[in-house]
């Protein structure tokens, strides 16, 4: 598991990739993604091509994600979930909370 | 280096002089041993920190005594040097296998030796540290795990408890830790059906569980006051989302079974597909179809649920993630392909839930679980094959209050700045027919008091609201009305009748104010503003009767319940 | 048996690093060495007459072991040599070897006495 955060070059968009296992034992290195960043970015975007599962402590850290981003009025993007994760995220209803793409 | 004491074994006398100087003279207190034997007894009554045995001795030789040493030593850590002059390997290896922990050769050098006190000496001072430690750690866990014991019995008391072992429910639940993120609750409704909530909450263990007591706080009391499905979710999901941090949260199916009606209601949130397999094998797929409880506001929350017949003998399955989750020693889940093959290939439905059960078991066999595996099953069946065990749900449901009036009158000064709704819904609640309704009743409560209170007490006109402007100024006034209020009253009547399957219960209201014009309303003009400025329409559509009476600042509501049928 | 006689019949840096430990006890732990020599010396010739290879052993094996300790290496050494032999089974034919230990034994005496006197 590993997570590294990436800027756009004009600042405004953060983008997260996960990969490997989505679970707890993330927990540090995905907050810290978006927390030791100097930049306030406008919008988020987690990668998802290399995570090969997702846990539901997964989706707590998205839902901080989330509130960190200003919650209900987030922008935030999902993107390039395998069908397993995009299960994992429709079984919970996110979509009704973020973008999945 | 403090000073310790020395046990110095040695059968030759100058040797042991040297030897004992040196260590006086480095500070340290000495005992004299000539042979093995000797040793050993000093050891015991002197108790020293370090021991410098001599190989070879008579009585009893070096390797014997420190055999025997080591052993009254115990878990102390009491380090032996061996004194030496073998070279050989065999010689020395027979000193290590005696239990000694290194060597010393002669003729002696007093620095070498001093190194190696030295370094014993901070070893065993590390050793004692860790044996310190290793005691608090023990002595921490002793306690940490009492404490489990007791918080699990309560919590199993709460969490896994109700009518789970009734005839028409089979369930399996295995606790990953002591405690588990899942909850399992089933309870009987005094009207006579049930209600049975399945939760799995974010984690694992202790976190996981302290929510969970809430939940089942919330289940079980409302579920015996005769609250609805959707009130309790609504409850459970703004409790949740209050008290637990952003993050953690609880996927949940509820069912609402009626016996009565072959029905079911069902409401998901992030739990997997849930089936309900009729007897003909015909299998209706319900997905969840909202977020997990505890991640939305109250006004966000989606109380919609899934409404199905369900005949005797249909059942209705429904799980946490972790039988689809459940991993094998190949990491592979068993999924819902794994599920539904079961299911396609059982022939006997008597069987299904232990086919089930035994299948998933097989697949994690040889692997460490990794998430909590919940799942259960509810069949529809004759009410009168379940014994109702808590007799007192049916005897509530029928006797509480039922033949009784009264009334509340509110004066100026309390209705300055009381509400008054919650007193007077918390007394209709006392009537177990009524609790189902009570959104309903505090919404006729809540139009009829503001109409009282807005229009009759303080004389202000509806008509203001109609524009945004108005709006403002409407409020502005009322607050200031309000709060130089001298004179006035707002009186609350209840008459509550019992009916064959059910119960009337007639709400009168009455205000001190001059009343309205409400004879063409009662012959339902909705033309008027001031009738639609009350929420007139919006009582009336809840009640079977409402209407004006005397010079227009009394009214009456007419509200029926029955036994669900 | 040269590199026996190069070694130093009482090494006089042992010496005098003995006299700096033991102080005022020096003259002690030399008459004391030299009480237990005689025991040691004894024991050797009792054993080789007894023909007991393992009493022989452990005679010489404490016997080096002290006079490595006051600094009779030569001494120190024809014992380990008996040891050795002792260990090995092989004491017919050393009573050359013994000879030279007891002699030797004799010249460290006078050496040690002087040493103790001074």
């Amino acid at each position: 598991m590993s997570i590294w955060a990436s800027t756009s070059q004009d600042g405004r968009a953060l983008t997260i990739n996960i990969e490997g296992r989505f679970d707890f034992s993330a927990h540090q290195d995905f907050r810290e993604s978006y927390e030791k960043t100097d930049m306030d970015p406008d919008e988020y975007c987690v990668d998802m091509k290399d995570t090969t599962y997702l846990d539901s402590s997964a989706l707590g850290m998205l839902l901080l994600l989330r509130d960190h981003a200003g919650g209900d009025s987030a922008n935030i993007k999902i993107v390039n979930c395998n069908p397993d994760v995009k299960k994992i995220l429709t079984i919970s209803n996110f979509e009704q909370l973020f973008r999945i793409d | 280096m403090d000073q310790i004491k020395v046990l110095v074994a040695d059968d030759n006398e100058s040797d042991r002089m040297i030897l004992s100087t040196i260590l006086k003279k480095q500070g340290h207190q000495v005992v004299q041993a000539e042979n093995g034997q000797r040793a050993v007894e000093l050891f015991t009554s002197e108790q020293p920190h370090l021991v410098l045995m001599d190989a070879l001795m008579p009585e009893m030789d070096g390797f014997e005594a420190a055999r025997l040493i080591k052993c009254l030593a115990g878990e102390d850590l009491i380090p032996i040097i061996f004194l030496t002059s073998l070279r050989d390997a065999s010689s020395l290896a027979q000193c290590l296998d005696a239990g000694g922990d290194d060597f010393l050769s002669k003729p002696y050098n007093r620095v070498i030796l001093e190194a190696k006190i030295n370094a014993f000496q901070r070893m065993r001072q590390m050793h004692k540290t860790l044996q310190k430690q290793r005691d608090q750690i023990a002595a921490n866990n002793s306690y940490l795990l009492q404490e489990q014991r007791v918080a699990k019995a309560v919590f199993d008391n709460v969490a896994h408890s109700g009518c789970l072992d009734a005839p028409n429910i089979q369930h399996l639940l295995s606790p990953l830790a002591v405690f588990n993120g899942d909850v399992l609750l089933a309870a009987r409704k005094p009207s006579g059906g049930m209600h049975i909530l399945l939760g799995d909450f974010t984690g694992h263990g202790l976190p996981a569980a302290v929510g969970a007591m809430p939940l089942a706080e919330i289940f079980y009391g409302m579920t015996t006051k005769g609250f609805g499905m959707t009130d309790i979710l609504r409850e459970i999901n703004l409790k949740l989302k209050s008290i637990l941090p952003v993050g953690v949260f609880c996927c949940a199916g509820m069912v609402d079974l009626s016996f009565r009606k072959r029905s079911i209601s069902v409401w998901l949130g992030g739990v997997p597909n849930c089936y309900l397999i009729r007897t003909n094998g015909e299998r209706e797929v319900l997905s969840s179809n909202h977020l997990p409880v505890g991640v939305l506001g109250r006004r966000e929350f989606d109380d919609t649920c899934y409404e199905l017949t369900m005949e005797l003998g249909d059942r209705f399955y429904l799980w946490s993630d972790g039988i689809h989750e459940a991993r094998n020693e190949n990491n592979e889940m068993y999924g819902e392909d794994r599920l539904l093959s079961i299911i396609d290939a059982n022939e006997n439905q008597n069987m299904l839930f232990s086919e089930i059960r035994d299948d998933v078991t097989e697949h994690i066999q040889n692997s460490s679980r990794d998430d909590d595996i919940t799942m259960l099953e509810v069949m529809m069946v004759e009410e009168s094959a379940l014994s109702f065990e808590n007799a007192e749900f049916e005897a509530g449901a029928v006797s509480g209050p039922t033949d009784w009036s009264m009334k509340y009158r509110f004066g100026a000064v309390t209705l300055r700045d009381f509400n008054p709704l919650p007193l007077l819904l918390h007394l209709l609640m006392e009537v177990p027919g009524l609790r189902p309704h009570s959104g309903t009743l505090y919404t006729m409560l809540a139009e009829l008091f503001s109409n009282a209170l807005e229009h009759g007490v303080i004389g202000l006109s509806s008509r203001l609201k109609a524009s945004p402007e108005g709006f403002a100024s409407y409020y502005e006034e009322r607050q200031k009305r309000l709060a130089s209020l001298q004179e006035g009253f707002v009186e609350f009547e209840f008459v509550h009748t019992p009916l064959p399957d059910g119960g009337e219960l007639i709400i009168r209201v009455m205000d001190s104010g001059k009343g309205f014009n409400y004879q063409k309303h009662n012959t339902n003009d909705t033309g008027d503003e001031d009738f639609h400025g009350r929420g007139i329409p919006l009582v009336s559509s809840l009640c079977q009767n409402l209407r004006y009476v005397g010079c227009g600042n009394q009214v009456e509501a007419c509200f029926e319940w029955r036994r669900e049928a | 048996m040269n590199d026996i006689a190069a070694l130093p019949r009482l090494d006089e840096v042992v010496i005098a690093e003995l006299k700096e430990i033991m102080e005022e006890d020096f003259a002690m732990l030399l008459e004391t060495w030299l009480q237990d020599a005689v025991d040691r010396v004894s024991a050797i010739d009792g054993s080789f007459a007894d023909k007991n290879a393992e009493a022989l052993r452990e005679a010489s094996h404490s016997f080096k072991g002290s006079c490595s300790n006051i600094g009779a290496a030569r001494l120190s050494q024809l014992s380990a040599v008996v040891e050795q032999k002792a260990r090995d089974g092989q004491i017919d034919g050393i009573e050359d070897l013994l000879q030279d230990l007891k002699s030797e034994y004799q010249a460290v005496k006078v050496l040690v006495e002087a040493e103790v006197s001074a």
